[in-house]
């Protein structure tokens, strides 16, 4: 199945707006993130926030087609 | 169930993430309520200069859903913690010039010991827990505002 994924602030720069990926029918996000953190290697060398669907969600939970897996920083402070 | 929809509506009015700028001076006004004998506010401005370098240009990027959720789970929590009436908080995003609104926390109470202490908290929280970022362009170049 193929999900979406949004990147915000430093991330989108990195890595662009968003990126869709092919998974496999009920994966978690955990396996999403593994993934992710194997394609970008920048994603596993700082602590981000993951959200599924606009909602912060647990690693362990089962993505469906279509759903958007958003990651960005956390708050910029400053 | 009309009530509940008004309920709602007010909610939204409190807290809000926009492009377009705010009056602090309609914002105080509506905190002005029988009751309230006192209102704080912090305005947060775009600085010209900033560890030594000029800034031009201040963008301000939000991940607007979960960044308005965020902040009214703070403005709910700031009225369970203090002894207040009302808050607010407004957040602008998109690219600002110096010395142009980018944050506003109003608070009313009964005191102004707990305005002060209410306005100071949810600052803080705002700034460490809202998905908000900010990047200062300055002639070097553009850089990412990060850490509190």
């Amino acid at each position: 199945m193929r999900i979406e994924v949004k990147y915000y602030a430093w991330l989108r720069e990195e890595f662009g707006d968003k990126e869709f990926l092919e998974v496999e029918n009920r994966a978690t996000l955990k396996e999403v993130v593994e993934k992710l953190i194997e394609k970008h290697e920048l994603l596993g060398s700082e602590n981000f926030l993951i959200s599924v669907n606009g909602k912060i969600t647990g690693l362990d939970t089962v993505l469906k087609e279509g759903d958007v897996v958003s990651i960005f920083p956390p708050a910029g402070g400053g | 169930m009309l009530f509940q929809y008004s309920l709602q509506q007010e909610v939204v009015r409190l807290i809000k993430i926009v492009e377009e700028d705010f009056s602090m001076e309609e914002v105080l006004l509506r905190l002005k309520t029988g009751e309230a004998g006192a209102i704080v506010s912090f305005l947060g401005v775009v600085k010209s200069l900033r560890e030594g370098d000029i800034v031009n240009e201040l963008i301000v990027e939000a991940y607007k859903e979960v960044a308005e959720e965020k902040l009214m789970e703070i403005r709910k929590e700031a009225l369970k913690k203090f002894d207040i009436i009302d808050a607010v908080i407004i957040h602008r995003i998109g690219r600002l010039k110096p010395l142009e609104n980018i944050v506003l926390v109003a608070v009313s109470s009964r005191t102004r010991k707990s305005a002060f202490e209410a306005c100071s908290w949810i600052i803080d929280e705002v700034k460490a827990k809202a998905p908000i970022w900010k990047k200062e362009i300055t002639p070097k170049g553009g850089r990412w505002v990060r850490g509190a």
